[in-house]
């Protein structure tokens, strides 16, 4: 995984519960800050080190960090630094995540190393849209959840959020959701 | 699609037909297209050009639509399209649409014409750099466009620069204090090497003379001096590990329930004999909100206390240390508030924010204080791992305040028994020891003698400082209280002498005064006194002063309270009496003491009083002093309020050389009357 979602962690921490709290959750994970540069990429379980030494630091659940993490992953990660590149790839979270799949594309002929998971709409009514999450990893469907949730705050959009269901799916996770914009 | 060699190529000719590029293909490939004759004129545009251009533009020429930034330098006026730009990047902008593409113009078939047909794509860096939200959306990009690739790259570069500069920033920083600790450790050991030096010379010195010298007096200075190195070695070595300790993170704080009071008084006595060496005054402020008993690190907090108050000591050169302790209460949040203050030669500006660092030390230390230059680094530590905060002000040549808070729990009521808590002696705890008592007024004398001989003490008299001299010299005392107002030898002269010549270092001399103020108290410990009990004295404080100095044993309460019934029969002699001083006198030396010291009292002021009265009529007003000075302290000591009081203005007025009426005279012969015709009631009660 990139370090920018390391870093996405950390400022997320930083920012909700102080300085302090990253401290302990860093020590408690070992990350240290040359584990923190956006372009470098590391194994996967640092992130899922420092989202166990997060839920037991933080005293939240593990579907509490990890959905946290996802809503500020797009609202404050993305806006920052990445709002051109959500702009043209949607005017509404839709079409974002219809085109998700293309950007994930361009990333990895840009980037080494990158593991996307994919992402397929289903268009059930202008306002209603079947979201099929697919990936090598597991444990990250909250994420999910965060990250469309982010997603219509990006766009000012009120959109409910439905698990439908978990999707057999070999070495990894795979989850139905359904969404409907209000 | 690269350049032409062809110089036939001809544009709107339908007869040419070498061009073999269709607009179906380039319709396919491009989102964005648009047929053009030479003149720049649109012929066709693609559903995705016509929606992003926003109004028709067939027939509008190109020219006067998008500003034509690239290529070359052509102007608008012979702008024309040749064969020559086929192949080229056209870069075209218009600022009023809030557009611009960027593309290539081949030659193609429009309408069996030969036509140029211009292969836009959204021009992103114009848009990102002048337009807020672009009219773009990944439909009109073609998918082989590494436009988006290359802006991802940007961003993420951006953000991966200032990730760089971040880090670099904190590796600098770790690099700098490494350096700095390493310097700083260097300084540290060349600094303790020293330091350890100078006592350890001591110790080897002494110890190599001891063995030479035939000479046991000497012999046994020489082991003074090897034992006093060898204990600030020891005090060196123990503040080295301490910080240490501190440092690997090993730090115990241990909480218990104690009487603050108490506390600053032993941290006083503890610092007093070398606040004296300087001729420096030690002032304690305790608000009066301060709960009794608190609970928080006692040992810690001495410990702060006695580093900050022993530095002021030390290196301030200032005459006064002041220490303000008070309380800060908010919700369930107490702490107390501590100021160390001294109005010496004060730090300067850079060095304020380097004091709490570990091996920094002060440039005006005198050269034979031993430092590890880590206390107040220490003290920081501790402070911190407590809870509480520290901080200092600091002004060249006015001085130098520390401030701190340390967190405390109020007690609960079942911790709140002070007795066990306390380093007050429990009543009826018997002292050990030899003291030699020193005054000139004989009831006062006797007063203090019943007091200390009922504290179990040997006591041995003196009437003025010359015969304290002379007693002293024959004998081994463990404690001199000292009157100070006397005949022939003052108490302060008297200190002088028994300290004369580096005798008696240890031998604590208090002085018992009614002269207080803070210029009175600093002046008896220039002298070489240690501190000073107030009189009249009240039991409570000698024996809480006794404690300072002697040992003692537990043992069973003797005395027992004065029925309350009888002092409520004594208030109805109203102002004359303070009945709570004369009860607590009678609760002390017992009834039948009393009414003996009374009876000594009466008969002698009787005397005295008659010369006085002489006296205030006459011209000799020291002598008038001296004389009311003795019946003031003596009358205040049986709680005669009112005469006492009087006495002492009279004391003061003759000390002005103010001359007295008769009136005034006749005045104090009734007052005395009044008073001792009170006293003996209440001694009959």
């Amino acid at each position: 995984m990139y370090g920018m979602i390391h870093k996405a962690v950390r400022d997320m921490v930083e920012a909700q519960f102080g300085e302090e709290a990253w401290q302990k959750i860093a020590e408690d994970a070992g990350v240290s800050d040359e584990h923190l540069l956006s372009l470098n990429t590391y194994e996967d379980q640092v992130v899922y080190d420092m989202i166990g030494s997060a839920t037991k630091m933080l005293g939240l659940t593990p579907v509490q960090v990890l959905e946290g993490f996802g809503y500020y992953f797009v609202t404050e990660t993305l806006q920052n630094n990445y709002k051109s590149i959500l702009q043209t790839y949607g005017k509404t979270s839709f079409e974002l995540l219809e085109n998700l799949n293309a950007l994930h594309t361009s990333i990895k002929a840009t980037f080494t190393g990158y593991k996307p998971p994919s992402f397929t709409v289903t268009h059930i009514s202008p306002d209603e849209i079947d979201l099929v999450y697919e990936s090598k990893r597991a444990g990250l469907t909250p994420f999910v959840r965060g990250l469309v949730a982010g997603a219509a705050a990006f766009y000012n959009e009120s959109v409910s959020i439905t698990e439908e269901h978990a999707i057999d799916f070999p070495d990894g996770e795979s989850t139905r959701f359904r969404l409907v914009r209000e | 699609m690269g350049n032409r060699q062809d110089s036939d190529l001809y544009v709107n000719s339908p007869t040419d037909n070498r061009s073999s590029i269709s607009l179906d293909l380039c319709l396919k490939l491009f989102p964005l297209v648009m047929c053009l004759d030479s003149d720049g004129h649109i012929l066709f545009c693609s559903e995705r050009m016509s929606a992003s251009l926003g109004s028709p533009a067939i027939g509008k020429k190109l020219f006067d639509i998008f500003k034509i930034e690239g290529p070359g330098a052509r102007t608008l006026e012979d702008r024309k399209i040749s064969k020559e730009d086929i192949g080229q990047l056209f870069l075209l902008s218009s600022a009023e649409l809030e557009l611009a593409f960027r593309g290539q113009v081949i030659d193609g078939m429009y309408d069996s014409k030969h036509v140029f047909i211009f292969l836009a794509t959204p021009w992103l860096s114009w848009l990102y750099d002048n337009v807020s939200a672009p009219r773009i959306s990944i439909g009109d990009f073609p998918a082989s466009d590494s436009q988006l690739e290359y802006q991802l790259n940007l961003c993420s570069s951006k953000e991966m620069l200032s990730d760089l500069k971040a880090f670099s920033k904190k590796l600098e920083h770790a690099r700098e204090q490494a350096e700095s600790a390493s310097r700083a450790k260097t300084k540290f050991v060349r600094h303790i090497s020293h330091e350890i030096r100078t006592p350890l010379n001591g110790v080897i010195t002494s110890l190599k003379l001891i063995s030479q010298e035939p000479d046991e007096s000497r012999k046994s200075r020489l082991l003074e001096i090897a034992n006093s190195s060898a204990a600030a070695l020891m005090d060196l070595v123990n503040e080295v590990l301490d910080f240490s300790r501190i440092e690997e993170g090993v730090f115990a704080s241990s909480k218990e329930s104690f009487n603050l009071r108490p506390m600053m008084r032993e941290v006083e006595a503890g610092l007093s004999a070398k606040a004296a060496e300087k001729d420096m005054f030690l002032q304690f402020d305790l608000s009066p909100y301060l709960p009794t008993s608190v609970i928080t690190d006692k040992r810690s907090l001495q410990r702060i206390l006695y580093n900050l108050i022993g530095n002021a000591i030390k290196y301030s050169e200032s005459d006064l240390v002041i220490t303000r302790i008070g309380l800060y209460s908010r919700n369930k949040e107490h702490k107390l508030e501590i100021e160390v203050e001294d109005f010496g030669i004060g730090i300067p500006e850079q060095d304020v924010r380097l004091m709490f660092d570990a091996f920094w030390t002060a440039d005006n230390k005198k050269s034979n204080e031993y430092s590890t230059g880590l206390g107040l680094s220490i003290v920081k530590e501790i402070i911190e791992k407590l809870g509480g905060t520290i901080s200092v002000e600091s002004m060249l040549g006015q001085g130098t305040k520390f401030s701190f808070t340390m967190p405390i729990e109020e007690p609960t009521a079942q911790s709140t028994d002070t007795h066990a808590q306390t380093d007050q002696p429990p009543p009826g705890s018997r002292f050990h020891g030899k003291v030699l008592l020193v005054d000139d007024n004989a009831i006062n004398l006797e007063l203090a003698q019943i007091l200390l001989g009922n504290l179990g003490l040997d006591i041995v008299t003196a009437s003025d400082g010359a015969e304290a001299v002379a007693t002293e010299k024959g004998q081994d005392f463990d404690l001199i209280l000292m009157d100070i107002e006397m005949p022939i030898l003052k108490g302060t002269e008297a200190t002088v002498q028994i300290r004369g010549g580096g005798r008696n270092p240890d031998l604590p001399i208090v002085a018992m005064t009614a002269n207080v103020s803070s210029d009175d108290i600093q002046h008896y410990i220039t002298k070489g006194m240690n501190e000073s009990l107030t009189k009249p004295v009240a039991n409570e404080a000698l024996v809480s002063l006794l404690a300072r100095y002697l040992p003692y044993s537990a043992g069973d309460e003797t005395n027992s309270p004065i029925d309350e019934s009888e002092s409520e029969e004594v208030s109805s002699m109203e102002s004359l009496l303070d009945t709570e001083t004369f009860d607590s006198l009678v609760n002390d030396i017992g009834s039948e003491n009393a009414q003996r010291v009374i009876g000594m009292y009466i008969e002698q002021t009787s005397q005295q009083l008659g010369e006085l009265v002489d006296l205030m009529c006459g011209d000799d007003l020291e002598k008038c002093r001296q004389v009311s000075h003795r019946i003031a302290s003596s009358s205040l000591s049986f709680g005669l309020k009112r005469l006492g009081n009087r006495l002492r203005e009279i004391e003061h007025a003759a000390k002005d050389g103010r001359n007295f009426t008769q009136a005034e005279s006749d005045e104090l012969k009734n007052l005395f009357a009044e008073s001792k015709d009170v006293l003996e009631r209440a001694c009959g009660a």
